[in-house]
């Protein structure tokens, strides 16, 4: 509690013993949201990664990606309350990884273009240039196929179907924070989730029993 | 928390989860290198404002609640000093991102309520 000091006249002053009990509560406070923020970021950060992954089809750029979404959440948005960071952090994420997706077409779109650059067989299967899921192979074949299944099915999604398909259902957002990832309304969140699910259910129909 | 309706949802989730579980060493290594260096970048931002900013707001505090209860004395006014020098402190120490305003509109309607606009 903070000791009133008394001053000059009649004027009592909440003097150095304030400075000294905000700056305590302020260290104490900092020290629980940086414990919060690392509790938050280990328990995202393989999600987050299988996502990007699954968008970018990489290895390496899904990890970059990741990163800079830690990075720019802590910098930015740390101060925020802790039930914003997930929406936030996925928002972040959503445009890194587009902008990822946006400097690799440029990139093949140059590459195409320069002489002698173009190969018969065409650009890379992205599927087949995927990276599996790590584990001992005879006890993750079938996940390994079923998921290998389930990505090329996303594949065939549009950009915005895939987001909400993986947002939702995948990490698990409510449809309120979706919208807050992707940056669109709740309805489109609803839109997009319902057809991905839609076409999905087609692509895997014999899923359905 | 969304939970899956169909079958197609349950296995899609169940079959993530496990790719996520069964995430290899390097990869999970990097990942928590990447952690560390977002907590070091978190460090570095609190830091500077801890140390400057705090202590002048809670001394600009301090100067308004002064002059506040001197000046309640003299005009015997019923308005609560010591909750106006709190008011005063929060404004003086809150560190609002205003860059939040131009970069995430979506994020900040959520935030204060108000419907979401946009398109999809």
């Amino acid at each position: 509690m903070v000791a009133p000091v008394p001053v000059a006249g009649s004027v009592t002053l909440f003097a150095p013993t304030l400075l000294q009990h905000e700056r305590g509560k302020a260290r104490e406070t900092a020290v629980d949201r940086e414990r919060a923020l690392e509790r938050f970021l280990a328990g995202v950060e393989g999600r987050a990664y299988r996502i990007a992954q699954i968008s970018l089809r990489d290895h390496d750029e899904a990890l970059d990606a990741v990163q800079d979404a830690m990075i720019r959440l802590a910098r930015k948005y740390a101060g925020r309350p802790e039930e914003q960071w997930r929406p936030l952090f996925y928002r972040i994420l959503r445009n890194r990884i587009t902008d990822c997706a946006r400097r690799r077409r440029v990139r093949q779109g140059v590459i195409a273009w320069w002489p002698g650059a173009a190969t018969a067989d065409g650009p890379p299967d992205p599927v087949e240039t995927a990276v599996d899921p790590a584990g001992t192979p005879e006890q993750q074949l079938e996940g390994e196929q079923l998921l290998g299944r389930i990505e090329r099915a996303l594949g065939g999604l549009s950009d915005r179907q895939r987001e909400a398909f993986m947002l939702r259902n995948f990490e698990g957002l409510d449809v309120a924070q979706t919208a807050i990832a992707m940056g669109c309304s709740e309805g489109s969140v609803k839109t997009h989730y319902f057809r991905a699910v839609q076409a999905l259910q087609q692509q895997l129909g014999e899923w359905q029993r | 928390m969304n939970e899956p309706q169909t079958d197609i949802e349950h296995r899609s989730r169940a079959a993530f989860d496990d790719s996520v579980t069964a995430l290899d060493g390097a990869t999970r290594s990097r990942l928590a290198r990447a952690r560390e260096l977002a907590l070091a970048e978190a460090r570095r931002r609190s830091g500077p404002w801890q140390s400057t900013w705090l202590p002048v707001g809670a001394a600009a505090a301090a100067a308004v609640a002064a002059l506040l209860l001197w000046r309640g004395d003299e005009s015997g006014s019923g308005v609560d000093p010591a909750m106006v020098a709190l008011e005063e402190f929060d404004i003086a120490t809150a560190g609002e991102d205003l860059e939040m305003l131009d970069e995430d509109p979506a994020f900040y309607a959520w935030a204060t309520g108000e419907p979401v606009d946009g398109v999809g």
